[in-house]
C-alpha cells in the first residue's frame, strides 16, 4: 500500500555510445495507494523500461522516484520491497511449498509462521492441493500461480507484473486474470501491470496509462479512455477492433463527408463550433456505435454491406458508404445487401487534423 | 550528461573515492605489466652499450637499427619467423575447419547420446600439455616427422582441435535449428546450409577460435623445443631462446627479434577484429 | 488434396502424435486449433518434411511424398519464429527459395517484387531483419513462403509473437491474401480460438497428439463432439454446469442446481451425471430494479470481475460452489466487483456431455433433444 510518484523521468540506453536510444522522455506519473494501473502500449514504447525503473532494476538517467514521499532511487529492488512477476516463471528445484516459502526463509522467518503464511496464500490462489508436489511437471498456468504466491507471501509495497499472461492459452488467461484481480482487490496492494493486450488492461485496471514512443499519451480510467480518447492513437489502440476514422469537414452543425452528411447538433459548444468551422477534421467512431438497420430511419444513410465475420459474441460487418469504408459491430448477422447506417451521436469523437487531438466538448464532467 | 540526483551527496562522495582508488590501482598495475614490453621495444633500438649503461633510458638516446640487420641479426631469424607463421596459421586454420564441421555436427545432432562424445573431448584437457609430451613425441617419431614442421602442426591440431569443436559448438547451439529447416524447405542442400548460412552467422566464434589457436601455438615452447632440432626448422621462440648464452646473450638482437615476434599477433588481432565485429553486428541470431 | 494417413511420432518414449488421419482440401483455410503441446507444430513439420514420422504416410494429390526431401514436396511453411536469415536483406530472404531452385535473376526480381507489393513491404526490401519491426518480419516470412508458389502453404502460429493490435490487423490481411490465391492448400495452426473463428473454413481441434474433432468450421463450433472441444473452441469461454439425467414418470428429466426440465425425445443414457454447456450470451444479468421474468430460471450471483470487451462487458460470476460463470452485458450497465446481481438462464439451447467420458450426448433445443 504505497503511493508511488515518478517525476521528470528520462531514460537513455547506452548513453554516450553510438547506439544511444531514448527510451523514456520527461515522464510524470502517480500511482495512487492501492490502485491497479496498467501500462499499455505497442512494443518499444518504453513500458518495460518504466517498469524496471520503478522496481529499481534499471537506474534512470534523470528524474526521481518516490515511494510514499521518500526518494528511492539509490535503493535496490529488495530494499524497495517490490515483487516482480515476469513472462516466464522461475522455479527452484524444490517442491511448491518451499518455492513459495523461499523469500521468507531468506529473511529467517520462524517455521511456524512460514507454514501459516504459505498455506494461507496457497488457499487464496487455489493451489493448496499441490503444495508438496514437484513444480516442474505442472502446466504453465499453475507455475505462474506459484510465482504469484511467492510474490504475495512477501507482502511487498508494490506488485510489478511484466506481461505475465502472454504465454498462456486463452482459457487459462481468463482464469488467471480473475485470480489476479481478486487478489488485488482483497489485499489492496499496488499493482502495476504491463501489457500490449488492451482487453487485459481494460478488464483488470482501475487506471490505464497508454504509452507511445517513450511518452504517456493518456492516463485515465478505462471508461474515459474509451469514450474520450485524447487523440486518434488512443482511439485506435483501445477496443477490439479500435475506433474507425474518416476524413470530413465541419460545416455549421453538420459534418460533411463528401458523399453524405451527419448532423451533430448539441455535440460541441458554440465557440468550439466557431473555431473549427469549415476546417478539415477527423471523425472517429467505435464499431459498436455504428448503428445498422434493415429499414430506413430518420438521419440514417443508405449503405452497402460487405463481409460479415462472426466473432462469437457479435458480428463484424464491413460497411461501404460511397467510397468510404467502416466497420460495425452488431448482434444480428442476418443483413441484406442494402442497409441503413447511423451513428450514436454522444459517442462520436472529432479530432483536429494536424496532431489528431480530440476537440473538447463543452458538457464535460471531468 | 548524467545528472546527479539531489539528496544523495554522501553516496556521491564515497563513489568518487572508490573510483579514484580503482583508477590508481589500474594505472599501477598496467605500468607494472607493460614495463617489460616497453623495455623490450626500447631495447630493440638501443646499442648494446646503452642497454647496459648505468642510467637506464626508455627512449634510446642514440637509436639504432643495427639489431634488425645483418651482421647482428642472424639470417636464420627470418627463417624462424616464417616457420612460426607457417605453424600457427596452419594449426589455426585446420583447427577452425575441424571446429566448423565438428561444431555443426554436434549442434545439429538429433540423437542425444552423441553429446557424450562431446564431453569425452574435453577429458583430454584434464592433463597439462607437458604431461603428454612423451607420448606425442613417440607418435611423431613413429610417423617419421621429428624435426619437421608438419609434425608440430599435427600435434598442435590434436591439442587445440577438441577445444575448437567445443567452442564453436556452444555458439552454434544458439543458432536455432529452425533456420536450417527453413533453408532446407527453401530447397538448399545441406552443404549450402553449412557454408552459406551457418558459417556467416558463426563468423564471430570462428574468428575467435582462429585467434585463440593462433595465440596458443605462437606462444608454445615446450613441444616446439622437443620436436624441432635443426636451426633452420626452429620456430621463432625456440630460435630466440637458442641465442641465449648466459651473461653474454645478444640482448639487443633478442629484443629486436622478440619485438617483431610480439608485434605479429597484435597486427593479426587488429586485422581480424574488424571481421569479428562485422560478424557480430551483421550476424545477430535473434530473428523474432 | 493433402492426406495424412496414420501418422505417429514418438520421441524418447513419448508419443507426440498418435495416429493422425486427416484430409485437407484446396481453396480453403484449414485451421488446426489446440493448446501448446498438442502436436500441431510437429504435424506441420512432418508435412513439410523437416521431421520424419515414426509411422504413417503423407499423400499430396495422390502422390506419396513421405520419403521426399522438403524441397521436392511443393510445400512452403511460415515458422512461428519467422526464421528469417539474419545476415540477408528482406529481398534476399524472399528470393532465397527461388535462388535455390536456380531460377533466372530477372524472374526472381519480378516475383519478389510482386509478392512484396501484395504484402505491402516494398519499401523495406533493402533492410536486414533486425532493422524491421515484428509485424514487418512476419510479412517478410509470409512473402518468402508465397513466392515459392507452392501447392501447400502452412503457417505455424504466425500471430503468437505479435502485439495484440497488430494481431488484429494481420489476421484480416492474412485472410485477404489467401482469399485471393487459387488452388492452394492452406494450413494455419494456432492456440487461439479467435483465429479459428475469424479465418477458418475447416477447423481441426487437437489435444495431446490426437485429433478431437475435424470438420467445417461452423459445424465444429456449433456441434462439438466432446466437452474439451466445446470449452476450448469458444470465445468467450463456455459455461459448464453439472446436472443429472433422470427418468421421471416415463420421461427424461434434466436436473441442475438451477432448473429442472423435461426433454422430449431423449434417446441417450439415463441416470447419469452430465455436464451442461451453454454460451455466455445465454446468461442475462437483470439490471437493478427491473422485473425478473419468473418463467426463466434465475439466481442471485456475485460478480467476480468485469472484463470490458470493447464496449460490452464480460462478467465473471461466482456460483455458490465457487465455480465461474460468464455473462455478457451491454456497456452502459455499471457493475461493481462483489456486487450480487440477478441472473437469468436462457436455457433454450443446451449442450449435454457425459460428465466422466466427456463425450457429446445430445443437444437440447427448446426442450427437445437433438442427437446428431
Amino acid at each position: 500500500m504505497t503511493n508511488i510518484i515518478l517525476e521528470d523521468i528520462t531514460h537513455i540506453y547506452n548513453l554516450g555510445t553510438p547506439r544511444e536510444t531514448l527510451a523514456i522522455r520527461d515522464l510524470d506519473i502517480e500511482f495512487p495507494d492501492g490502485s491497479f494501473v496498467a501500462l499499455l502500449g505497442p512494443s518499444g514504447c518504453g513500458k518495460t523500461t518504466l517498469l524496471r525503473i520503478i522496481s529499481g532494476l534499471t537506474r534512470q538517467t534523470r528524474g526521481y522516484v518516490y515511494f510514499d514521499g521518500k526518494e528511492v532511487t539509490p535503493l535496490t529492488p529488495r530494499e524497495r520491497n517490490v515483487a516482480m512477476i515476469f513472462q516466464f516463471p522461475v522455479l527452484y528445484k524444490m517442491n511448491v511449498f518451499e518455492n513459495i516459502a523461499f523469500p521468507l526463509r531468506c529473511i529467517k522467518v520462524p517455521d511456524e509462521e512460514v507454514k501459516k503464511k504459505v498455506t494461507e496464500i496457497a488457499e487464496l490462489v487455489g493451489i493448496s492441493h499441490l503444495l508438496y508436489t514437484d513444480p516442474r511437471r505442472l502446466d504453465f498456468a499453475t507455475k505462474q500461480k506459484i510465482i504469484l504466491c511467492r510474490a504475495l507471501v512477501r507482502e511487498p509495497t508494490v506488485f510489478i507484473l511484466d506481461e505475465p499472461l502472454t504465454n498462456l492459452e486463452p482459457m487459462s488467461r481468463f482464469e488467471l486474470r480473475l485470480k489476479i484481480k481478486e487478489l488485488q482487490s482483497r489485499m489492496k496492494t499496488n499493482m502495476i501491470y504491463v501489457t500490449h493486450d488492451q482487453t487485459e488492461a481494460l478488464a483488470l485496471a482501475h487506471k490505464i496509462a497508454v504509452m507511445k514512443e517513450g511518452e504517456i499519451v493518456q492516463y485515465d480510467k478505462p471508461e474515459v479512455l474509451l469514450d474520450r480518447p485524447k487523440n486518434t492513437f488512443v482511439g485506435f489502440f483501445l477496443g477490439s477492433p479500435g475506433m474507425h476514422f474518416l476524413n470530413c469537414k465541419l460545416k455549421g452543425t453538420t459534418i460533411d463527408f463528401g458523399d453524405f452528411t451527419c448532423n451533430i447538433k448539441g455535440l460541441l459548444s458554440e465557440d468550439v463550433l466557431e473555431k473549427f468551422d469549415n476546417k478539415e477534421l477527423i471523425f472517429g467512431i467505435r464499431p459498436e456505435y455504428v448503428l445498422v438497420s434493415k429499414k430506413e430511419r430518420p438521419g440514417y444513410i443508405k449503405a452497402r454491406r460487405g463481409n460479415i465475420t462472426n466473432i462469437g459474441i457479435a458480428f463484424l460487418v464491413d460497411i461501404y458508404i460511397g467510397d468510404k469504408r467502416l466497420k460495425a459491430k452488431v448482434k444480428e448477422g442476418d443483413l441484406p445487401e442494402e442497409v441503413y447506417v447511423g451513428f450514436q451521436k454522444e459517442k462520436i469523437c472529432l479530432f483536429e487534423k494536424e496532431k489528431g487531438e480530440l476537440i473538447i466538448k463543452n458538457t464535460e464532467k471531468e | 550528461m548524467v545528472e546527479q540526483p539531489r539528496g544523495i551527496r554522501n553516496l556521491f562522495k564515497v563513489e568518487n573515492i572508490a573510483k579514484a582508488l580503482k583508477a590508481l590501482y589500474l594505472i599501477f598495475y598496467t605500468t607494472f605489466m607493460l614495463f617489460p614490453i616497453i623495455w623490450m621495444v626500447s631495447g630493440a633500438f638501443k646499442t648494446d652499450a646503452e642497454i647496459f649503461s648505468k642510467t637506464p633510458t626508455i627512449i634510446p638516446v642514440r637509436p639504432t637499427l643495427s639489431n634488425f640487420l645483418p651482421p647482428k641479426m642472424p639470417t636464420a631469424m627470418w627463417r624462424w619467423l616464417t616457420n612460426s607463421l607457417i605453424v600457427s596459421v596452419s594449426s589455426a586454420s585446420i583447427c577452425s575447419l575441424i571446429g566448423l564441421f565438428g561444431g555443426y555436427a554436434f549442434s545439429r545432432a538429433r540423437i542425444k547420446k552423441f553429446k557424450v562424445f562431446l564431453n569425452l573431448l574435453m577429458i583430454a584437457y584434464i592433463f597439462p600439455p607437458a604431461f603428454l609430451i612423451v607420448g606425442f613425441t613417440r607418435l611423431v617419431n613413429f610417423f617419421g616427422l621429428l624435426d619437421n614442421l608438419v609434425g608440430v602442426i599435427l600435434v598442435y591440431v590434436c591439442l587445440q582441435g577438441p577445444y575448437n569443436i567445443y567452442l564453436i559448438y556452444s555458439y552454434m547451439a544458439a543458432i536455432p535449428r529452425e533456420l536450417d529447416d527453413a533453408a532446407e524447405i527453401d530447397g538448399w542442400s545441406k552443404t549450402h546450409v553449412l557454408f552459406r548460412l551457418i558459417l556467416p552467422l558463426s563468423l564471430p566464434v570462428i574468428v575467435t577460435a582462429f585467434m585463440w589457436t593462433f595465440m596458443m601455438t605462437w606462444n608454445e615452447l615446450i613441444y616446439a623445443l622437443v620436436l624441432l632440432n635443426s636451426p633452420s626448422n626452429l620456430t621463432m621462440n625456440v630460435g630466440l631462446s637458442s641465442l641465449q648464452a648466459g651473461d653474454i646473450s645478444p640482448y639487443g638482437v633478442m629484443f629486436a627479434g622478440a619485438t617483431v615476434y610480439a608485434s605479429i599477433p597484435v597486427v593479426l588481432f587488429m586485422f581480424l577484429q574488424k571481421y569479428y565485429i562485422l560478424g557480430l553486428t551483421r550476424g545477430g541470431v535473434r530473428t523474432a | 488434396m493433402l492426406e495424412v494417413k496414420d501418422v505417429s511420432k514418438v520421441v524418447d518414449n513419448k508419443a507426440i502424435l498418435k495416429g493422425i488421419n486427416m484430409k485437407v482440401y484446396e481453396d480453403a483455410i484449414t485451421v488446426i486449433l489446440g493448446p501448446t503441446g498438442s502436436g500441431k507444430t510437429t504435424l506441420l513439420r512432418i508435412i513439410a518434411g523437416v521431421e520424419e514420422p515414426t509411422s504413417g504416410r503423407i499423400f499430396l494429390d495422390g502422390k506419396d511424398i513421405t520419403d521426399l526431401a522438403p524441397k521436392d514436396r511443393n510445400v512452403a511453411i511460415v515458422f512461428q519464429e519467422y526464421c528469417l536469415y539474419p545476415h540477408l536483406t528482406a529481398y534476399e530472404n524472399i528470393a532465397s527459395p527461388l535462388r535455390a531452385a536456380k531460377i533466372g535473376e530477372k524472374e526472381i526480381d519480378e516475383r519478389v517484387k510482386r509478392v512484396a507489393a501484395t504484402l505491402g513491404i516494398t519499401d523495406i526490401l533493402g533492410k536486414l531483419p533486425r532493422e524491421t519491426s515484428g509485424g514487418q518480419r512476419q510479412r517478410i516470412a509470409i512473402a518468402r513462403a508465397l513466392v515459392k508458389d507452392a501447392k501447400v502453404c502452412m503457417l505455424d502460429e504466425p500471430l503468437t509473437n505479435l502485439d495484440y493490435k497488430i494481431r488484429e490487423t494481420m489476421r484480416e490481411e492474412i485472410r485477404e491474401i489467401f482469399k485471393r490465391t487459387k488452388g492452394k492448400i492452406i494450413i494455419y495452426s494456432t492456440p487461439d480460438p479467435l483465429d479459428a473463428l475469424l479465418l477458418a473454413d475447416y477447423t481441426c481441434v487437437m489435444r495431446n497428439g490426437v485429433i478431437e474433432q475435424m470438420g467445417k468450421n461452423k459445424e465444429v463450433y456449433n456441434k462439438p463432439k466432446n466437452l474439451f472441444v466445446a470449452k476450448y473452441y469458444s470465445y468467450p469461454p463456455m459455461n459448464v454446469i453439472i446436472g443429472q439425467i433422470e427418468k421421471l414418470n416415463g420421461k427424461a428429466m434434466l436436473k441442475t442446481p438451477w432448473f429442472k426440465m423435461s426433454i422430449e425425445g431423449w434417446s441417450g443414457p439415463l441416470n447419469k451425471d452430465v455436464a451442461v454447456g451453454f454460451r455466455c450470451e445465454q446468461l442475462e444479468i437483470v439490471p437493478a430494479g427491473s422485473k425478473v421474468d419468473m418463467k426463466l430460471p434465475s439466481d442471485k450471483l456475485k460478480v467476480a470481475t468485469v472484463h470490458r470487451i470493447g464496449t460490452e462487458h464480460l462478467i465473471q460470476l461466482w456460483t455458490a460452489d465457487k465455480n465461474i460463470l460468464y455473462a455478457l452485458t451491454p456497456g452502459d450497465v455499471r457493475l461493481e466487483v462483489n456486487e450480487t446481481v440477478d441472473v437469468l438462464f436462457h436455457i433454450d439451447k443446451l449442450w449435454l456431455f457425459d460428465k466422466e467420458t466427456e463425450e457429446f450426448l445430445g443437444r437440447i433445443y427448446e426442450g427437445s433433444a437433438i442427437h446428431d
